[in-house]
């Protein structure tokens, strides 16, 4: 009789001691969880100063668009890229002609100067239109944007260099 | 009987904190292995974010040394002249003083711009006798191999050729030990 009364309060010791035990478990893994997101949210905030640093290799690249000399299709004419843009942008807004040379030049050069794992986005605006009228390169939504080349007579060239 | 209860109770609540103790240590090396994992991710964006601020800064400084820098009656332009580029490179190749000089100053192994467009076939060395049809000015390098040994760093820049009013566009490669 003593015995069996023993042997049940010895196993309701254990049960309770066991859930204590889980409970005690349960804690410590949502503490690991928790740290786990803590350390995922303040890795994804930190990237700012990156951003801010690499804006000088796509102005520099901008820069060095918008000066390269080069030809009309027959190659009689030479000028710099940003009076061929600024032509083109003219002749597309008043639909006389279309950018096809200035585009393929331009993605020549950003074939040329661009590395493997880098995308663009190239936009060419005339004062008052609100939509770009050159439109080159695709899947490069977020990235470092180079400062607006701007130009009198409303015209304005923005680069935009993505990683993936 | 009551030692053989006592006993098997001993040996339950032994057998109860080894296996909580499993199930700690387990928790633990996982927990420690993400840590370590989001340490050393974190330290290795660390050093590739003072890489790229160091050779940020090294270009930036570069590429706006008077002795490249394209400049028309004392007024610069953002671009790199060739013959400038030229001449800086002969300096540094015949004056040992000057070249250690500015690798104290600089701290790079190599400084090399190569014109990307318009292409230019093969690897043609510009000196000042030939700066149309040639795509390498070889400005530094620590060795006088101008190899590509140590951390790379490119950016695009604009080059302007005298010779024939063009403006092209080049890479400044810079490399150097971290």
């Amino acid at each position: 009789m003593h015995n069996k009364t023993f042997k049940k309060n010895f196993y309701k010791k254990m049960k309770r001691k066991g859930q204590a035990e889980i409970f005690g478990l349960i804690i410590i893994v949502l503490l690991l969880l928790f740290s786990l997101l803590f350390f995922i949210k303040i890795k994804q905030e930190d990237t700012s100063s990156v951003t801010l640093r690499s804006n000088f290799r796509v102005n520099n690249l901008l820069n060095a668009v918008m000066k390269v000399t080069v030809s009309n299709v027959d190659g009689s004419i030479e000028a710099p890229m940003r009076d061929f843009l600024r032509r083109c942008l003219d002749n597309v807004n008043s639909n006389t002609d279309s950018c096809g040379h200035e585009e393929e030049l331009l993605q020549n050069i950003f074939g040329k100067t661009l590395r493997e794992n880098e995308k663009y986005k190239f936009e060419g605006f005339v004062s008052g239109e609100p939509t770009p009228l050159i439109d080159l390169g695709e899947g490069c939504e977020e990235g470092i944007s180079a400062s607006p080349a701007r130009f009198p007579g409303g015209y304005e060239f923005r680069l935009k260099i993505c990683y993936s | 009987m009551r030692t053989d209860i006592l006993n098997k109770k001993g040996q339950l609540e032994i057998g109860i904190k080894i296996m909580v103790l499993i199930v700690f240590l387990v928790l633990l090396i996982i927990s420690l292995i993400v840590y370590f994992r989001f340490s050393y991710s974190s330290l290795r964006e660390t050093k590739e974010e003072i890489l790229e601020e160091k050779f940020s800064s090294l270009v930036n400084v570069i590429a706006n040394l008077p002795e490249l820098k394209c400049s028309i009656t004392n007024i610069e332009s953002e671009c790199l002249d060739a013959r400038k580029l030229v001449a800086f490179g002969q300096v540094l190749y015949e004056d040992t003083d000057v070249k250690n000089n500015y690798y104290e100053e600089l701290e790079i192994n190599s400084l090399v711009v190569k014109i990307v467009y318009p292409e230019v076939a093969g690897s043609i060395e510009c000196d000042e006798s030939k700066l149309i049809n040639c795509n390498v000015f070889n400005l530094f390098s620590l060795k006088g191999d101008y190899s590509d040994e140590g951390l790379k760093y490119t950016t695009p820049v604009s080059v302007y050729i005298p010779d024939n009013g063009k403006y092209v566009i080049g890479k400044l490669v810079v490399t150097s030990n971290a």
